[in-house]
């Protein structure tokens, strides 16, 4: 059996730890925001 | 160790959740009678005529110099989305609404926004205690927030019923019918749908079967009804009140409906397979052609966000015993094409994101993903416990 059809081809994890790091700092200003209004 | 590490954390996130529960639950000393004023301009003071502590409804008189009745204020509750909302009406000596103000509520802000754009509150000025107030027959429901509207409503009779009883003619709250249409029938059948794709065999393999229901959800869920599971949904239960069983009994069939496949099946139906949110992010992720993936123990670690952003949002909607606090999910900006600069900039960024990341805020964002994520886990340790148990308990009978 071929093994590289099954091989997975990960990312660098960094781009995918910014856009969270981004989205969970804009859901925090989010509820802090509510928290105001 | 690391085990043991784990369920402290655990625990120690489930004191804090607690504590922040006791300290919403605290009597806060809501200030009623601050609100008279507003309802009622000219009257020199107020006099406390009933006050119902079961349904927290008040009815003041306003009194002039010479001690004259002016008219009445009523500070009534009714049941939102989020929960209560106190809705405070000044009426005329003759019973005729003359004012109305919302000073609490626990909605989303974009929501009561649109009652303020759709003059929804001015359809009952001038309005006496004897004629109709249906909400839609005589009065609209402001289009996109049909639930606060309901709630308004719901408040607005309370009112009317304090009023007419003291003006020796009374008008009863009326019975509500249950709202049983179309919506929740579709609602029954999405569900139902994913329990066939994922349990019948033949169907199980048809690949397009999740795309089919995904293509329902997003439009039934989203874009007709625009009523997704939301945290708000779950948050409701332990912070205000259940929602009103009558007009909202939608959200009854999606909350109890998605956890009982759970219990049952031992499946989330929702995510992944009926949620519009996630439909939406099949389609931008097919149009960026992403394919950014972590490695399997940062994917790992990068999930349990969800949990702390989940725990974060309760602390918070419990400290502040409003479940609206919590409510930060891009969807309901999308489908109801409203919400506050920060909300259009979080829905820009998530969807954004989710060209490049496979189901992104599914993944690594979503509180109800989270909640549900708990509500199968649970199920799981039961099962083992039960397991356990049950062994022993058959040898002992033997």
């Amino acid at each position: 059996m071929d093994k590289n059809k099954t091989k997975k081809v990960y990312s660098p994890n960094l781009m995918v730890i910014i856009p969270v790091a981004i989205i969970a700092g804009l859901v925090i200003a989010t509820v802090v925001l509510n928290m105001m209004s | 160790m690391k085990k043991h590490l784990s369920k402290i954390i655990i625990i120690l996130a489930l004191i804090s959740l607690v504590g922040a529960s006791l300290y919403g639950h605290t009597p806060k000393g809501a200030d009623v009678e601050s609100y008279l004023p507003e309802a009622l301009p000219g009257a020199s003071s107020y006099e406390l005529l009933v006050f119902e502590s079961a349904a927290n409804n008040y009815l003041y008189a306003g009194k002039d110099n010479t001690g004259g009745i002016l008219g009445y204020v009523t500070v009534t509750e009714g049941i939102g989305y989020g929960g209560a909302m106190t809705v405070v009406t000044g009426w005329t000596d003759d019973g005729t609404i003359k004012s109305m103000t919302l000073p609490l509520h626990r909605d989303d802000a974009p929501w009561i926004e649109k009652l303020y754009t759709q003059n929804f509150f001015e359809q009952y000025l001038d309005i006496k205690y004897d004629q109709p107030l249906v909400l839609g027959d005589d009065i609209d429901a402001a289009s996109g927030a049909t639930v606060s509207s309901n709630g308004i409503s719901m408040a607005v009779h309370q009112a009317r019923q304090l009023v007419s009883e003291h003006l020796g003619d009374p008008y009863p709250v009326p019975q509500e019918k249950i709202h049983f249409g179309l919506g929740e029938i579709l609602l029954i059948i999405g569900l139902l749908s994913v329990v066939l794709a994922r349990t019948v065999p033949a169907l199980k393999r048809f690949k397009w079967s999740r795309y089919i229901t995904l293509a329902f959800g997003l439009g039934v869920l989203g874009m007709w009804l625009s009523k997704s599971l939301s945290l708000t949904n779950f948050t409701t239960w332990f912070i205000s009140s259940p929602p009103h069983f009558a007009t909202q009994i939608f959200l009854y069939i999606m909350v109890f409906g998605v956890i009982g496949l759970i219990v049952i099946f031992g499946k989330n139906m929702y995510c992944y397979w009926l949620c519009p949110f996630s439909a939406v992010q099949e389609v931008t992720y097919k149009l960026g052609r992403g394919g950014i993936k972590p490695q399997p123990g940062c994917y790992k670690k990068l999930r349990r966000t969800r949990y702390v952003i989940l725990w974060a949002a309760l602390l918070l909607a419990l400290a502040m015993a409003n479940p609206s606090v919590a409510s930060f999910e891009p969807w309901g900006t999308l489908f109801s094409m409203a919400g506050t600069p920060i909300r259009w900039l979080l829905l820009f960024f998530a969807l954004a994101f989710s060209a490049f990341i496979y189901q992104f805020w599914c993944q690594y964002i979503c509180p109800v993903g989270a909640v549900l994520d708990i509500v199968l886990k649970v199920r799981r340790e039961i099962k083992k416990l039960w397991t356990r148990i049950k062994p022993r308990r058959s040898t002992a009978q033997i």
